[in-house]
């Protein structure tokens, strides 16, 4: 298992390598630079040479590019050209943020995807199998922006019991963090959690027409015990899958999230650093993001072990 | 104020200071000023450096403001008065500036404010290494020396008629010296100045929180004991965080809103037009707008009233000129009408009777998309096609910069003195025209205001700057958009200036 682990983690260097390449040259492509976000309206042509000569941008971007990779290799994220501030800070400070808030989105969607999907695949055209269907309908097909309005509209403002935006740090109890992050983390977990109850429910009538799940009826089996022992446990393999994939939505997704709560994490980070042109900021973050992917999907192969004794690494 | 994210020229969150028809100070509580609280602040958009020596963005002032006082400062209706300098005298050649500063004044870090204070903010802002947006407005300056403790001569290589008024800005705020040696270029997220607040912590993206200055120097001042500004990038999530009073005070409101805020009696709600100007640039030296009839039939054929009425729900003005209503420079009797008839008639003068094709760029955000739709419907009346092309805001300043364009959209958040707001964009080669405007009594109109001694001939010279640029169209003056601040019940003291701008030194909170 752990010969495997490695060997993965090996393979994985050139992706990151080619995702940092990757980035590097299509922030570059795109025109506009960190001189005109940090001058704003003052940014004359003499301004911005200036500017520009101060940040080392005038350099060649091959130049560039070894410049930042070798620190990168380093340890040395590079600072950023907009605030000054060192790279691998900036994102420490709100890693934590995006971190919390997509467990808590998977974690929202997992609670509703299973008792849902579990139902409704249990007793397809049953109440329960309408309403999931409803509900998982409704989560794919609202923009997670368009959710997120309306969660604040009704529970920020016409019923009081959110925060409109802002986040609260755990060092100020969970109580306060959590009700911060509560409609953010729903918002995305209902766009999450649809994928999830359909494809589940798909999967668990599949499982409990098999002939093993019969069998164990015939046995005399409970059909509890059936349905989560025997049949779950194989319907959740390609779920699992799908909830790995959607982990690098789920990324994706907090970019919007993050700035219509006004949450300080790695999505909002990203997106003004983007508009900025603040290079040394979008390649650390995205190489993180990057990082987290790969690792999250090769710990969904290992999960898939546990899962089914059946699959073995070596 | 309408909500632009962008950061270049877009912002048009705030202006300078302006004559202030439109002024209005929050009336007086009767009650005390109360010490202490909390005084909790959205804003549109995250600051990008706290150091006024290499801030250019718009909203950096919102914080900059509350941190530094500076030499000298506007009142709400646009005067020039004493901040950080009692007084000043101007020789009578209009070159040598002598400023007497105040004395017993220190830094939020407890080292005194004094002349030598002042020479090395001005030597920091004029080093060519520090590469500073001040430089090109203190590129006239030649030099600032003390001449005793607390006082220092500016010597000028012209006369300069907007001098004063720079030193009202960013130019004339005064940072800790040994705090600028101290932290170096990491002073923009430490910074240290003479103001009402200090520095205490600034979450990028999240947030800033700022403590009462201990040291300051109006005995009393500041009142609540912190003050933190949220970045909350969404208007309407901006509001309903101030009606449910998760926010005390924000710095703008969408369009859509303004009219319920004006009813709406839970809130304190100011409105005033901007005090800069949003317009469509021209490249001047790119088919098609090298020829000026093209210009002239867009500006015919543009309904500026019917904007209003879609775009800002009848809270603009329309705008033909570089300043603003409340400005000494502006002219009501610069305008044009509407007329598609007109429009047409330039076309034919142009060769192109049937009309002529353009793309403009523009801003990606919901204002700017709806304003350029419907100004291409409206230009569609004359034959005339636009063709939107939405960039960020980035892009769009490479391409001004770049000449690679034919029209885009743009503002400049205004300032108090006309100069301002006109010379670099007008002059042959000014640091901002990237119309490529060139026209040679333009030219002699902006350099002999600069050297005008008096407001009533430099006004006579501006009202014909705005004349001729009517004619030649090298922008068209869309709409003064609205400037507004919304304040919670319980927020006292609070002056408002038609920049939109918020000063906080003298806010109390009812409930401390």
């Amino acid at each position: 298992m752990w010969r495997y682990v490695v060997r993965r983690l090996i393979l994985a260097v050139p992706v990151v390598l080619l995702v940092c390449v990757g980035t590097f040259l299509l922030i570059h492509l795109v025109p506009g630079n960190p001189a005109t976000a940090i001058l704003g309206e003052q940014a004359s042509p003499s301004a911005i040479a200036a500017l520009d000569a101060k940040l080392g941008l005038d350099r060649s971007l091959p130049l560039q590019f070894a410049v930042w990779f070798g620190g990168v290799v380093h340890g040395n994220f590079g600072t950023s050209l907009v605030y000054g501030s060192p790279v691998l800070q900036m994102i420490w400070q709100r890693f934590p943020v995006t971190l919390e808030l997509t467990l808590l989105s998977l974690v929202m969607s997992l609670l509703m995807a299973v008792p849902f999907g579990v139902a409704a695949g249990r007793r397809p055209n049953s109440t329960a199998d309408y309403a999931s269907r409803v509900l998982s309908l409704v989560g794919v097909s609202m923009p997670i922006f368009w959710m997120a309005l309306i969660l604040i509209y009704l529970f920020a403002f016409e019923v009081r019991i959110f925060p409109t935006e802002g986040f609260v740090p755990l060092s100020q109890g969970l109580g306060a963090n959590l009700l911060s992050l509560f409609l953010p983390s729903f918002a995305q977990a209902l766009a999450l959690m649809a994928i999830t109850v359909r494809l589940l429910r798909s999967e668990l009538m599949e499982a409990l027409a098999q002939e093993y799940a019969r069998t164990a009826r015939a046995k005399g089996v409970a059909e509890r015990t059936v349905v989560w022992r025997h049949a779950l446990r194989n319907a959740l393999l390609p779920v699992v899958t799908a909830i790995g994939l959607q982990f690098g939505a789920l990324l994706g997704g907090v970019v919007i999230t993050e700035t219509i709560f006004a949450l300080p994490g790695m999505g909002s980070l990203v997106v003004t650093a983007i508009f900025d042109r603040d290079f040394p900021v979008v390649q650390g973050a995205v190489l993180v993001f990057a990082m987290i992917v790969v690792v999250v999907n090769l710990g969904v192969d290992v999960l898939y072990a546990y899962i089914d004794p059946r699959i073995k690494y070596g | 104020m309408r909500w632009i994210p962008g950061r270049f020229l877009g912002a048009a969150a705030a202006a300078a200071l302006v004559l202030g028809t439109a002024s209005a100070a929050v009336p007086a509580s009767a009650a005390a000023p109360v010490h202490g609280g909390t005084l909790n602040v959205g804003v549109f958009s995250d600051f990008v450096t706290l150091d006024p020596m290499a801030s250019g963005a718009v909203i950096d002032r919102e914080a900059l403001l509350n941190i530094y006082d500076s030499l000298v400062q506007y009142t709400p209706t646009g005067t020039i008065a004493p901040d950080l300098a009692t007084s000043w005298s101007v020789s009578k050649n209009g070159l040598v500036y002598t400023f007497h500063l105040r004395h017993g004044v220190t830094f939020q870090d407890g080292t005194p404010f004094n002349a030598q204070a002042v020479v090395f903010n001005f030597n920091r802002d004029v080093n060519p290494k520090n590469a500073s947006p001040r430089a090109s407005s203190l590129a006239d300056v030649t030099s600032a020396k003390a001449v005793g403790p607390y006082e220092v001569v500016y010597t000028l290589k012209a006369p300069f008629a907007p001098f004063l008024g720079i030193m009202a800005g960013r130019a004339g705020m005064m940072a800790s010296p040994a705090a600028v040696k101290k932290y170096g270029a990491q002073f923009g997220q430490h910074p240290v100045g003479a103001g009402p607040f200090a520095f205490s912590s600034w979450v990028t993206g999240e947030s800033l929180t700022l403590n009462a200055n201990p040291h300051y120097w109006q005995k009393g001042k500041p009142y609540v004991s912190q003050v933190v500004f949220h970045v909350v990038s969404d208007p309407t999530v901006k509001l309903q965080s101030l009606e449910t009073g998760q926010l005390q005070i924000i710095d703008s409101i969408a369009p859509q809103d303004i009219s319920s805020a004006q009813t709406n009696k839970s809130i304190v709600f100011h409105i005033s037009p901007e005090t800069g100007w949003t317009a469509m640039f021209f490249n001047t030296t790119k088919a098609p707008f090298t020829n000026v009839h093209l210009r002239e039939a867009v500006n015919f054929a543009l309904n500026r009233a019917a904007l209003n009425k879609v775009i800002y729900f009848n809270h603009a003005q329309p705008d033909y000129q570089q300043f603003a209503p409340s400005s000494w420079a502006y002219s009501k009797s610069v305008s044009t009408p509407y007329s598609i008839a007109d429009a047409k008639a330039q076309l034919k003068m142009a060769g192109d009777p049937n009309g002529f094709t353009f793309t403009i760029l523009g801003n990606n955000d919901p204002t700017t998309i709806q304003e350029l739709q419907a100004i291409a419907s409206q230009l569609a009346q004359a034959g005339i096609t636009m063709k939107i092309q939405l960039v960020d805001a980035a892009s769009d300043s490479a391409a001004l910069l770049s000449g690679d364009f034919q029209a885009s959209l743009d503002q400049w958040s205004g300032r108090y003195d006309p100069d301002q707001n006109s010379y670099a964009f007008d002059v042959t080669g000014g640091s901002f025209n990237y119309a490529r405007f060139s026209n040679p009594n333009v030219d002699k109109i902006l350099n002999t205001a600069r050297l005008a001694q008096s407001q009533a001939e430099r006004k006579t010279l501006y009202i014909e700057l705005s004349k001729i640029l009517l004619q030649q169209d090298p922008y068209i003056f869309l709409l003064y958009a609205p400037n507004d601040v919304a304040l919670a019940h319980g927020v006292n003291g609070f002056t408002y200036f038609p920049d939109g701008l918020l000063r906080l030194g003298g806010v109390w909170l009812s409930h401390g």
